[in-house]
Order: structure tokens, then C-alpha cells, then sequence
């Protein structure tokens, strides 16, 4: 500052022009902004950044021996925040201590390993049943930090580590997380006519799944109620197709559309009470309906010749984006539930997209689409209608949206074995999430718990 | 052993008298036996005993004190009456000369005294002498000294004089080169303000931080933040401050971990250039 005003004080005559040109812009920089401290000399602007991921450690807890059944929680952090793309964890064979509070972390070694964060982490049993997780996250760079507590028992320990994963998550990047989700997707196994379909439940990294419906015919197309309690389904179980709802906790379940012909393609509405459908009626055509799940009270919505199927609802429930061939090929429409007569085309690059999902945020359309000779993960910004194709695969189906809109999960093959997968929504990092011998379908990933 | 004036005083006296009684019994043994010879004393020999006692002649100090009286003469003879005469006439020459004696005591006591006196006197002059010269010759010493000393404070402050006005003029001479150096400067800092090497310095701070910045999902076009930041010589960043920023935490965040990753920030090709502030936005595009 002084150098500044000394500068100004000090020079030749021929400096006064631009400098009392100057003075007036500072005079009405101060008028403008009576707060703004001195502009530096040197004015730099920043307008891209980089997405690199984000170097984090995430040092092992300190453990509760033995309550907490030797669960490891700080590698299911890592784990989970390495999957989401947006970080690089440090290795732990390359750590030099192994501090388990944040007042023990020495910044500079950790500084030096070229680390921005560093979480440490306790489990600590608070009595016979009960774990206290509780983790502290420093960033290293600025020297802030902040803590937070889950309280677990051994039985949920691994869902407070995806808690903990989601806490760091949002901390940092401002976004709340999405590991303590579930997915949904059904399985096959076996050639027909002898097969074995199940519906699965786990935790959106894979692990702890639960079949939670087994059947001989065909399960399809499962859908999670907004409250994360209810799945909806297509069961071919009495030889034709039905539409249930099964409380996922308890098995609980009701058929609630058995009509004659196709009963397919149930949605929940965002708030819960409707479900949109596939219907054929006895004249085969398939068409959108809307079922009110308290009356059994059904609206048409669309009335075409051509199939219209696999409807999805935008986050507002205000309308519709389903699959229609009305123009030749499948491509992805979208109707206003107020209006249904007005249908708006919103696909074109291919001559084939199917099976829309909306963004939690409403403002992109996944959908499958085809490439050559591939079927793959395409996100379509819906306000300026650009594509990006996501995935690489040949023949990956059912793109879902996890709730925080970040990453998107759907089904895969590589040759005989299907794969869950996801991918981050910028397409940058694609992550294997379960393989088995056989087929893998149709997973669709859960709201965030309420 | 020490030896008291009194008690020589008192031996020269004892001397005097014992000499005065022998000489005494000699004479009336000679006029015992030559009668009535009455010859004068002779002055040479009492002159001759008188000089012969050599204390006596020693120059001594005044005796105020009074001659004892003389010891117990010898017991007369039982007189005759020539004898009686003689006696008399003896006793009358005797008494003549212890006048004399005394007389001549006196006069030598007086001529000692006098002698003392002229002798102390002298010694009273000479050292009033010596110290009147000591007297002189201190002040001359001194005034010669004084003026020593003013002639070298008078050399001294010539000297400081001198390197004072040395020192002035190198002072002068370095602050003109100053701001010689200091213009020379400015105008350099002027000139380099606007230019290319100004704009590439940017450009490389702007790279540095740029890749730094681990972009949040939230940091979408509109999102705007100010940072200051401070450097030091080298690029080490010290200090980083969001004056302003209308995006999320994380992107509050993600700025300034960008901005202290960015440390060490690239130097100037041109050191001028250097500033410890900077003022970087964050305004993402698309």
C-alpha cells in the first residue's frame, strides 16, 4: 500500500495524465463499492478449474474391539468416495502415522504427501449394544476442519461408514452424498424355459444385498416409492403380467394392476400417490395410464397407435418423458399431465433412444441409446439438448440417476456376466459395482432415506 | 642510643668545669712552688683547652637552659695568709675568667643562635625558592598541557568536522543515486506495468491457480468469488482472505484450498513486477 502511494506521490509530469484518469476510476470504484479494500496491482481471473479428483487420506479408525465385529470403516470411506470419481485416496502402506484425532494430525507430512484432506476417525462402544462413530475432516491447505457423530450399533456400522462417506462428501464438495442409498435390480439365472429371477436390495455400493422376491417367471421393471419404503414391479408369477407394491422391510405386498393384457412399467409419482403404467387392454396398444393407488381410480394419458411404455416422471410431477416408436423408431417423448394431448419429442441424434430417467434436478434426460452397433448410456442436457454418451459397453440398459444427480448406475454385459456399473454424469469415471454369472437387470437407485 | 641535647649540653659543661678545676689544682701547685711568681694565665693555653674540647666548639644548638652549677670543686687548702692573698688573687683570676668563660659561652651560644637562625632563614629562603620554582614550573606544565589539549580537541573537532561534512556528502551522493535509481525505477515499474512480461507473469499465476482448482459441482456460471492473496518473495503464499464469494461452502472452500495449493506462485521474469498482493476472481464459465 504505501509502495502503492508512494508510486503515485513519486514520477515524472508526463505519468499525470493516466494517473489522474486513474484517480477518477478509483473514485468511482470507491463510490461504487465504499467497503472494497485497494485493488492489488496484480488482478488475476480464474474460469475454469480442473476436475482432477481431490487427493484425500482416510486414516483406519481407532477401533472398538471387539463390538464393532472388526468392521473396517475407514475402508468402506475410501472406497466410497474413491467410486464417486471426485477423489484420489492416499494409499495407506504410504502413511507415516496413523493419527486417529484430528489435534494428532501433523499437516505438513500429510501436506507433503500431497494430500488436500485428511479424515481420521473412532469407533468407540458407548455401551453393550451402541457405537459411537465419529470422524474429524482437516483440510490441510487452510487448516479448517469439521467433526460430526453417528451414533451405530454393530449391525449398522457399515451404513454409518456410508454416512460418514456422505458427511465428506458434502463437506467438500457441496453436494450431499449418496452412498447410504439403496439400488434395486433383479437377476436371472439359467437358460428357459428353467430360469430363477430374484429382486435384490443392497447398499448403492454393491454390498449387503437381500433378495427380497424369487420367482420362476420373469421380474421387471422395479420402481422405489419417493418414502424409499415401497417397491413397485412387474411379476409374470401367475403367468401374467401384475403390477405389485412390496414394502421392502417386511415383504408386505399388494397386486394392484391385473388387467387384461400387458400390465407393465409402473412409476411412482414424486409425491407417492400415483403410479404411471403400461397398459394394453384387450386391444394390445400399448399406451401411458395413471393410477391413483388409493382409489384404483386409472387416467389414460396417451392414446396412439404406436407403443408407448416405460414412463418417467420429471421431479415437479408435473409430467412425463416415455418411450414412443410413433415416429418409426423409439425415441423419447415427454407429455404435460395437465395436457396430456401435448407431446413434445425431445430425442433425435439416433435412431434409437429408449428408456428415459430424469436428472433429480430435472434439467437432463439419461436414456439408452444406440451407436453403431452398441446400445449405450446417453445424458442429454435438456435445456440446450446436448448428448454425452457415458458408457462404453454394447449392450447397457436402464440407466438410473442416484439421488444426489452425481453418478448413474445401470446394467451391463460382458459376455456371459452382467455387471452393475456407474458412472459419474461428466462420463469421467466409470466404476464396476457387481458382477455374477448370469444376467444383471434393470437397477434402479433409491431416494435418499427420510 | 639516642642521644638527647640536653644530655650533651650537660657533658660539654661537666667537661668545661672538670678542665677549669685541673687546670685550677696545676696553677696553685706552681705557685706553691714558685712564690709568689705571679705569672698571667696564659691565654694560649686556656685558649688551647678551650679549643681543645672540640664538642665544645661544635656549633651546638641553643641552650637556653642556665650552666648547672659546677660540681663540688676540690676542698680549698686550709689558708694561709699569703696563701690567702694568693688565694684571693686566684680566686679573683678565676672568677675574671669564668666571666670570660661565661662571657665567651654567651657570645658562642649568641654566634650559634645567630649561625641556626642565618641557617634556617637560608633554608627558609631556599625552600620558598623551590617552591616558588615548583610553583612555576606546575603552572608552566600545566598551561602547557592546557594548550595541548585545546590543540588537539581543536585537531579533533577538524577531523570530525571533516567526516562529517565526508559523511553529508556521501549521504547527499547516495541519496541522489536513490532516487536516480529510484526514478530509473519507477519508470521501469511504469513501463513494465503495461507490458508484455507483465501480461506473461499473469498469465502463469493464472495457469498455476487454475490448475489447482478442483472445480466443485457447484461452482456453476454466476458463482462469483474474490480472494486475496499474499506473497512473499519466492511465491510462497502466506495468506489468503475471501473477501467476497456468493457460492456454496464447498466453493468458498475449493477457492481457497486452491489458492494456498497454487504456493509456490511462478516469479516475474522482471523482479519489478513482484507484488506481495494479488487479487484473484473466481468466476466459472461453462
Amino acid at each position: 500500500m504505501n509502495r502503492v502511494i508512494a508510486r503515485w506521490l513519486g514520477g515524472t509530469a508526463r505519468q499525470w495524465a493516466w494517473r489522474l484518469k486513474g484517480c477518477a476510476l478509483l473514485l468511482g470504484a470507491a463510490m461504487g463499492l465504499a467497503a472494497a479494500p485497494a485493488r492489488a496491482d496484480l488482478q488475476v481471473l480464474i474460469t475454469r478449474g480442473v476436475t482432477d479428483p481431490i487427493p484425500i487420506a482416510i486414516v483406519p479408525f481407532a477401533r472398538a474391539v471387539p463390538a464393532d465385529g472388526g468392521f473396517d470403516v475407514a475402508a468402506v470411506v475410501q472406497h466410497d468416495l474413491e467410486s464417486s470419481g471426485r477423489f484420489r485416496a492416499m494409499q495407506r502402506r504410504d502413511m507415516l502415522s496413523t493419527p486417529t484425532s484430528a489435534n494428532d494430525v501433523q499437516a505438513a507430512d500429510w501436506k507433503a504427501a500431497g494430500n488436500d484432506y485428511v479424515v481420521v476417525g473412532r469407533v468407540t462402544a458407548t455401551s453393550a449394544s451402541e457405537l459411537d462413530v465419529e470422524c474429524d475432516l482437516i483440510n490441510i491447505q487452510t487448516g479448517s476442519r469439521v467433526s460430526q457423530k453417528f451414533i451405530a450399533n454393530s449391525a449398522s456400522l457399515r451404513n454409518a461408514a456410508h454416512l460418514v462417506s456422505d458427511f465428506i462428501y458434502g463437506k467438500i464438495l457441496g453436494v450431499r452424498g449418496a452412498f447410504a442409498t439403496r439400488i434395486a435390480y433383479v437377476t436371472v439365472h439359467g437358460q428357459p424355459p428353467s430360469q430363477h429371477f430374484q429382486l435384490i436390495v443392497a447398499d448403492a455400493d454393491g454390498e449387503n444385498p437381500k433378495v427380497i422376491l424369487e420367482s420362476a417367471q420373469p421380474i421387471m421393471s422395479p420402481s422405489w416409492s419417493p418414502d424409499e419404503q415401497w417397491l413397485a414391479y412387474v411379476s409374470f408369477e401367475n403367468r401374467l403380467s401384475g403390477v405389485y407394491v412390496q414394502k421392502v422391510h417386511t415383504g408386505e405386498r399388494q397386486l394392484v394392476s391385473a388387467r387384461v393384457g400387458v400390465n407393465g412399467a409402473p412409476a411412482y409419482s414424486p409425491d407417492g400417490t400415483h403410479l404411471a403404467l403400461t397398459l394394453s387392454g384387450a386391444g394390445g396398444n400399448l399406451d401411458i395410464w395413471l393410477l391413483d393407488l388409493s382409489t384404483q381410480g386409472l387416467t389414460r394419458l396417451t392414446d396412439d397407435p404406436a407403443v408407448d411404455t416405460e414412463a418417467a416422471w420429471s421431479p415437479d410431477g408435473k409430467s412425463l418423458y416415455f418411450t414412443s416408436d410413433r415416429a418409426g423408431g423409439p425415441q423419447i417423448y415427454k407429455l404435460d399431465i395437465a395436457q396430456p394431448k401435448r407431446v413434445e419429442r425431445i430425442t433425435f441424434g439416433s435412431a434409437y433412444n429408449a428408456r428415459p430417467r430424469v436428472s433429480p434436478d430435472g434439467k437432463k434426460l439419461a436414456y439408452v441409446t444406440r451407436e453403431g452397433g452398441n446400445y449405450r448410456i446417453a445424458v442429454q442436457d435438456l435445456a440446450s439438448g446436448t448428448v454425452s454418451v457415458l458408457s462404453h459397453g454394447s449392450l447397457d440398459e436402464s440407466p438410473s440417476f442416484a439421488p444426489n444427480g452425481a453418478l448413474i448406475i445401470y446394467a451391463g454385459r460382458d459376455g456371459e456376466v452382467g455387471t452393475l456399473q456407474t458412472v459419474s454424469v461428466d462420463g469421467l469415471v466409470t466404476q464396476r459395482l457387481k458382477s455374477d454369472q448370469g444376467e444383471v437387470r434393470e437397477p434402479v437407485w433409491g431416494p435418499f432415506p427420510r | 642510643m639516642t642521644e638527647r641535647r640536653s644530655d650533651r649540653v650537660l657533658a660539654i659543661v661537666l667537661s668545661i668545669l672538670i678542665h677549669a678545676a685541673i687546670l685550677g689544682v696545676l696553677l696553685w701547685g706552681w705557685f706553691q712552688y714558685r712564690r709568689p711568681t705571679a705569672t698571667p694565665p696564659s691565654l694560649a693555653i686556656e685558649a688551647t683547652v678551650v679549643h681543645n674540647a672540640p664538642p665544645v666548639a661544635q656549633p651546638a644548638p641553643p641552650a637556653p637552659t642556665p650552666p648547672p652549677e659546677p660540681a663540688n670543686p676540690p676542698p680549698p687548702p686550709t689558708p694561709t695568709p699569703e696563701e690567702q692573698a694568693a688565694q684571693q688573687a686566684r680566686e679573683e683570676e678565676a672568677a675574671r675568667q669564668k666571666a670570660q668563660e661565661r662571657e665567651r659561652a654567651a657570645q658562642e651560644k649568641r654566634n650559634a643562635e645567630e649561625q641556626a637562625e642565618q641557617q634556617r632563614q637560608r633554608e627558609d629562603a631556599e625552600r620558598a625558592a623551590a617552591e616558588k620554582a615548583e610553583a612555576e614550573r606546575a603552572a608552566a606544565a600545566k598551561a602547557e598541557a592546557e594548550r595541548a589539549a585545546a590543540a588537539k580537541a581543536e585537531a579533533d573537532l577538524k577531523v570530525q568536522q571533516l567526516a562529517q561534512q565526508r559523511k553529508a556528502e556521501q549521504e547527499r551522493a547516495q541519496r541522489e543515486a536513490d532516487l536516480r535509481s529510484q526514478m530509473a525505477s519507477e519508470e521501469h515499474i511504469n513501463a513494465v506495468q503495461s507490458s508484455p512480461a507483465k501480461a506473461e507473469y499473469l498469465s502463469l499465476i493464472t495457469a498455476r491457480i487454475n490448475r489447482a482448482w478442483i472445480r466443485p459441482p457447484s461452482a456453476r456460471p454466476g458463482v462469483k468469488c474474490l480472494l486475496h492473496i499474499t506473497q512473499i518473495p519466492g511465491g510462497e503464499i502466506t495468506h489468503v482472505v475471501v473477501a467476497g464469494c456468493n457460492g456454496d461452502e464447498a466453493v468458498r472452500q475449493s477457492v481457497e484450498t486452491a489458492a494456498y495449493r497454487a504456493s509456490p506462485l511462478p516469479a516475474p521474469s522482471d523482479p519489478a513486477l513482484f507484488d506481495p498482493n494479488i487479487d484473484v476472481t473466481f468466476a466459472p464459465d461453462e
